[in-house]
C-alpha cells in the first residue's frame, strides 16, 4: 500500500476536501476514529498507543497529501492499518505476549468479554478481521471499508458475509445472545 | 441488519479499550500537531528548501550575468566616445602659473543659455532672450535686448565661446600630445559613493602630466588635474554635464543697471569670433594649462 496515498487511484482520491486541514484538527475529528481500530487490533494500551502516535506523526507530516485526498478519515484508517500489521509483525518476531491491559485492570467486568472477543477474531484471517473492526467498530460503509482493503466492494461484501459466519459458527451462544 | 449481525456489532463494540481516544494520549498527539502546525513548510520540507535555495541562487547569478552593467575594463576610447555626445556640461576651471595669477573661469552651456564668469570681473549671460554683461569695475549690468536674428544666433555663439575651452578638442589634444601608448586607464574604485577610475597620462618627451577622474557609469570626465611644462602652471577643471549643470548670474545685488534695447536694429549683428575675442585671454590661458 502507498501510505503517501493510499486512496490514490480510488474513487475516494477522485473528491477533494472542501476546507483546509490543519494538524491540530485533524488530531481532535479523527482520533477517536484512528484509536478505536488501533486498539481494536492491538491488545496491549502501550501498543496502540505508540501506534496511533505514530499514525499522527506520519499525517502530521504528510499533511499536504492529507489535505488534498477526499477523506481524510479513510486516509488516516489505511496508514493505522499498514502501522497496526507492522507492529503486530514486530511483536511476533519478538515473541512478545500481551500483558495485562490497563483499561482491563481498570474494568475487570470486561476483561473477560475482549478477551473471549480477541480470541474469536484471533481464529480470523487478517482481511476479514480489519473488514469487521472497520465495519462494526469504525462503522464505514461496506464501500469504505473496500477502499481501505484496497478491494472491490463486491469482494468486501463477500469477505465480510464470510467473516460473519465464522463468527456465528464459533461464537456460538455468545453471538445469538 | 439482521439480529445476528446486531449482536456481532455490540460484541466487537467491547474491542477497542475504550470508545474515545484516551485523555493523555489525546494531549499527547495534540501538543505534537500543534507543534508541528507552528514549524514552517520549509523547516518540515528539507529537501524542498534545499530546491528554493539552489533555485534562488541561479536565479542570483543569472539575473547578475543578464544584467546590464558597466565593463569591467575601461578604455581610453570609452571616454572620448562619452566626450563627442555631450551637450550640456559645466566647467569650473582653476588656473595656475599665468602670468597673471591665479584665475578662475566657469562656463556653463545648456540648450541655448550660456554663462561665462571670469573670476567675478567680468560675467556674460545668455538666458535665450536677453545677453547680459556685468563689468565689475564699473559694478554695471548692461542688458541687451537683442534682434530675433541674434537670439537665433546666440547658440552658436555660445558653443563658440565655450569653443574656446571645448571639451571635446581638449580630449582629443590631450590624446594627441600624450599618445596612446602613454595613457594608463586604471581599474574602478570607489570615490563618493560612485564607481569613478582615473586615467593617467604621461608626456613622452617632456614634464608634461595630466590626470583624470572619470565616472564610471558614463565614462565622462568629472575632475581634470594638468600639469604643463613648468611647474608653476597647473589647470585644475571640476565638470558636470546635463542634469547637474546649474547656469544662474550671481550679480551683485547693488549693481546699476543699463538696459539697451536693440531689437530693432536692423542689418549685420556682431558674429561669433567677434565675441570670442573678448575671451581670447581666458582661452590662452586655458591652453598654456594643457600645453
Amino acid at each position: 500500500m502507498n501510505i503517501a496515498n493510499p486512496v490514490a487511484g480510488t474513487a475516494v482520491g477522485a473528491m477533494k476536501t472542501s476546507a483546509i486541514l490543519t494538524p491540530d484538527e485533524m488530531v481532535r475529528t479523527y482520533g477517536d476514529d484512528v484509536w478505536r481500530f488501533v486498539s481494536s487490533k492491538l491488545p496491549r494500551a502501550e501498543d496502540a498507543e505508540d501506534v496511533a502516535m505514530e499514525v499522527f506523526g506520519i499525517a502530521c507530516r504528510k499533511m499536504h497529501v492529507l489535505q488534498k485526498v477526499d477523506s481524510p478519515r479513510l486516509w488516516l484508517l489505511a496508514v493505522a492499518r499498514k502501522r497496526v500489521m507492522d507492529c503486530l509483525r514486530k511483536r511476533y518476531r519478538r515473541s512478545e505476549f500481551p500483558l495485562q491491559d490497563a483499561a482491563e485492570a481498570a474494568a475487570p467486568e470486561l476483561a473477560h468479554t475482549r478477551s473471549h472477543v480477541r480470541e474469536l477474531m484471533a481464529q480470523l484471517p487478517d482481511a476479514q478481521r480489519d473488514a469487521l473492526i472497520l465495519k462494526y467498530v469504525n462503522g464505514l460503509e461496506t464501500a469504505e471499508v473496500a477502499r481501505i482493503l484496497r478491494k472491490s466492494p463486491e469482494a468486501t461484501n463477500s469477505l465480510l458475509q464470510r467473516a460473519r459466519e465464522t463468527m456465528r459458527q464459533i461464537g456460538g451462544e455468545v453471538i445469538h445472545g | 441488519m439482521d439480529k445476528h449481525e446486531e449482536n456481532l456489532k455490540n460484541l466487537l463494540s467491547n474491542l477497542p479499550a475504550s470508545p474515545e481516544m484516551p485523555e493523555n494520549l489525546r494531549n499527547r498527539a495534540l501538543n505534537y500537531a500543534i507543534e508541528v502546525n507552528r514549524k514552517t513548510m520549509m523547516a518540515r520540507r528539507p529537501r524542498a528548501v534545499a530546491w528554493m535555495s539552489a533555485g534562488l541562487a541561479a536565479l542570483a547569478v543569472g539575473t547578475f550575468f543578464m544584467m546590464p552593467k558597466q565593463a569591467t575594463a575601461k578604455a581610453w576610447t570609452m571616454v572620448t566616445q562619452a566626450v563627442e555626445k555631450i551637450t550640456s556640461v559645466q566647467m569650473d576651471i582653476k588656473l595656475s602659473g599665468a602670468k597673471e595669477g591665479p584665475k578662475r573661469i566657469q562656463i556653463a552651456t545648456k540648450a541655448n543659455e550660456f554663462i561665462v564668469d571670469a573670476a567675478g570681473e567680468s560675467v556674460i549671460y545668455f538666458n535665450g532672450e536677453d545677453l547680459q554683461i556685468y563689468d565689475s569695475k564699473q559694478n554695471e549690468i548692461t542688458k541687451l535686448k537683442l534682434p530675433v536674428e541674434a537670439t537665433t544666433f546666440m547658440p552658436d555663439l555660445a558653443s563658440e565661446i565655450s569653443g574656446a575651452f571645448n571639451l571635446k578638442k581638449e580630449i582629443a589634444d590631450m590624446e594627441k600630445k600624450y599618445g596612446k601608448d602613454h595613457i594608463r586607464v586604471m581599474p574602478i574604485r570607489q570615490f563618493n559613493g560612485r564607481d569613478v577610475y582615473d586615467v593617467q597620462m604621461t608626456e613622452p618627451d617632456g614634464p608634461g602630466k595630466a590626470f583624470l577622474t572619470i565616472d564610471a557609469a558614463t565614462d565622462l570626465p568629472v575632475h581634470i588635474d594638468a600639469s604643463g611644462d613648468k611647474d608653476d602652471e597647473n589647470v585644475v577643471i571640476d565638470l558636470w554635464y546635463n542634469g547637474d549643470v546649474r547656469i544662474a548670474p550671481n550679480f551683485p545685488a547693488n549693481a546699476k543697471i543699463k538696459s539697451m534695447d536693440m531689437s530693432n536694429i536692423k542689418g549685420d549683428f556682431p558674429k561669433g569670433k567677434d565675441f570670442e575675442k573678448m575671451f581670447e585671454g581666458m582661452g590662452e590661458a586655458f591652453e598654456k594649462g594643457f600645453k
